[in-house]
């Protein structure tokens, strides 16, 4: 079976980079073929122009793979300090990871008595602990309570754009996913479908829906750049020409109820780059 | 580099509780509880009568240091060997480590680890051959014997000869422990090794043993040269062989050398797709 077949793909350094696709689309074997924990039958990877495995890459790359295991014997600060050191950072600094990661209060507990959204935030501190350019997280937010993924998020947010650290992030919340990431590609069956800014994306396909006391005069006033949507009416335009147009609309006597973007959520485009994958 | 993964395993090992007192501590504490516990008993038996003579301190600490080559100490270290190599795949944390330092340093940071606590294992048995000996003599009112000017270089032979033994069993459960991903199989697999060594050589007795079971059986070497450096008999009249000393010493680093190589091999190979 082959699990990545004739992947190519580029990720830019800095900023967060989703990788999206259904359960055995080939995202943990990638992941996994970055920090060689598995081995290519075939093909090329480089990571920041060195290969998975190098001293260099190993250097680079801070990872959490599903959900983290560790040694029941050991505290949370025993474990960063024991990672850090097999690493080769004199001094690892767990205090600082952990309470970065909200585990402080945590740090002299053994990790066997932690819960599921514990261990990921661990996960977490013990991938930043070596101070990587590049953080690989797979399903960073499983297990989380709404309140963990909410800081989770913002942490991410923050290594990005305060450490500069190059995020890659796989998740099966899109939602979440497209709140965070700069760029997501999508892999289906091993194979990449779809490449693209999420910002682009989300531009590309939205529309703004509106409700009027009386849609047919508002299909007439809009022309071809309307559709008529169950009670309300679709049109195409970008959120720039927004303002303009609800001007235009309310001086030429529309009772507008109603005005929001639909359509334009990465759940849908997932669906379709997946859906029209299958259908090949 | 190596430096570090020895760091952050000896780190680990030391806060592993369990693995340090079964593996390594509970073989040299066990030896001088009922060392001393026996001691106790023949004092209080011969209570006031006092046995007469010197009680030699160089052949004490010997015998005790020799007590690791026995199948059911080495129980104990097998389940040490098998914890520190197996551990990684029964916890899955492979995929904590291997990221962080090469695969070949972190197998030769736990062989270094597993030979260190071995050693101090061993020094261990010693001092508490040295510890019962002084006990037993200061209940018994005896005298101490001090060892001859040659006895350092007996305890060194004897003591290469032992660890050389240990680090044979661990190799052995370092390769089946990689093989496997299972540390009950590298457990099991351990004991056989050592038990079927010892059933071997109360077959196939050292003395009369041609070359080629010396290379089969590496326990069968560390018992040679322990009794050629001790200066013991290994049957009535029987002296080890001094011929044999240089094979047998070459089988045991054998041995090491490509239990090692197998066990690293393997692990170089290896996909980690769940560890």
């Amino acid at each position: 079976m082959t699990a990545l077949d004739r992947l190519s793909l580029s990720i830019p350094q800095g900023g967060v980079y989703g990788i999206l696709g259904a359960n055995g689309a080939g995202k943990s074997t990638f992941f996994r073929l970055c920090l060689d924990l598995l081995r290519p039958g075939g093909g090329d990877l480089t990571i920041l122009g060195g290969r998975p495995g190098s001293a260099q890459v190993r250097r680079a790359i801070g990872a959490m793979i599903e959900t983290p295991r560790y040694y029941p014997f050991l505290t949370a600060a025993e474990t960063l300090t024991m990672l850090g050191r097999a690493s080769g950072i004199a001094a690892p600094d767990p205090a600082y990871w952990l309470a970065r990661v909200g585990l402080a209060e945590a740090a002299q507990r053994k990790v066997h008595h932690f819960s599921v959204g514990m261990k990921q935030r661990l996960g977490i501190a013990a991938a930043l602990v070596s101070r990587p350019q590049i953080l690989i997280l797979d399903e960073p937010t499983s297990g989380m309570d709404p309140a963990g993924i909410q800081d989770m998020r913002a942490l991410m947010r923050e290594l990005a754009a305060r450490d500069g650290i190059t995020i890659i992030l796989s998740s099966h919340l899109l939602d979440e996913v497209q709140r965070v990431c700069d760029r997501v590609a999508i892999f289906n069956r091993g194979k990449l479908v779809a490449e693209e800014r999420i910002d682009a994306l989300v531009a590309e396909r939205e529309k703004l829906r509106l409700l009027a006391v009386s849609p047919q005069a508002l299909l007439a006033a809009l022309g071809a750049r309307a559709t008529p949507d169950g009670d309300g009416v679709l049109v195409a335009i970008s959120r720039a020409e927004a303002p303009a147009l609800l001007r235009e609309l309310i001086a030429g006597g529309a009772d507008i109820v109603e005005a929001r973007w639909v359509g334009g959520g990465l759940e849908k485009f997932y669906l379709e780059q997946t859906g029209a994958a299958h259908a090949d | 580099m190596l430096t570090d993964a020895i760091a952050a395993e000896g780190y680990k090992f030391r806060r592993n509780h369990s693995v340090l007192f079964w593996g390594f501590a509970f073989v040299p504490l066990a030896v001088l509880l009922f060392n001393l516990m026996l001691e106790t008993y023949l004092g209080l038996h011969n209570s006031g009568i006092g046995r007469p003579g010197d009680v030699p301190v160089g052949p004490q600490i010997l015998h005790g240091i020799g007590l690791a080559g026995s199948s059911f100490a080495q129980i104990f270290f097998v389940a040490g060997a098998a914890a520190i190599f197996a551990g990684e795949y029964r916890w899955e944390t492979w995929r904590l480590l291997t990221p962080r330092n090469s695969r070949i340093n972190l197998l030769t940071a736990k062989f270094a680890v597993y030979a260190l606590a071995c050693a101090a294992s061993l020094a261990g048995l010693g001092l508490g051959a040295l510890l019962q000996t002084l006990y037993g003599a200061m209940l018994n009112g005896m005298t101490i014997a001090m060892p001859p000017a040659a006895f350092g270089g007996q305890l060194l032979g004897l003591f290469l000869a032992t660890w050389a033994e240990l680090l044979v069993v661990g190799v052995f459960t370092a390769a089946i422990a990689v093989a496997g991903r299972a540390m009950t199989g590298a457990l099991l697999a351990g004991i056989f090794f050592s038990f079927a060594q010892g059933i071997a050589m109360a077959i196939v007795h050292p003395w009369e043993a041609p070359l080629r079971y010396f290379a089969m059986l590496p326990a069968m070497c560390a018992y040679l040269l322990r009794a050629w450096a001790s200066g013991q008999q290994i049957a009535p009249g029987v002296f080890a062989d001094p011929a044999l000393l240089l094979p047998a010493s070459g089988f045991l680093l054998l041995w090491i050398a490509v239990g090692g190589a197998v066990a690293a091999a393997l692990f170089q190979a290896q996909d980690l797709p769940r560890e």
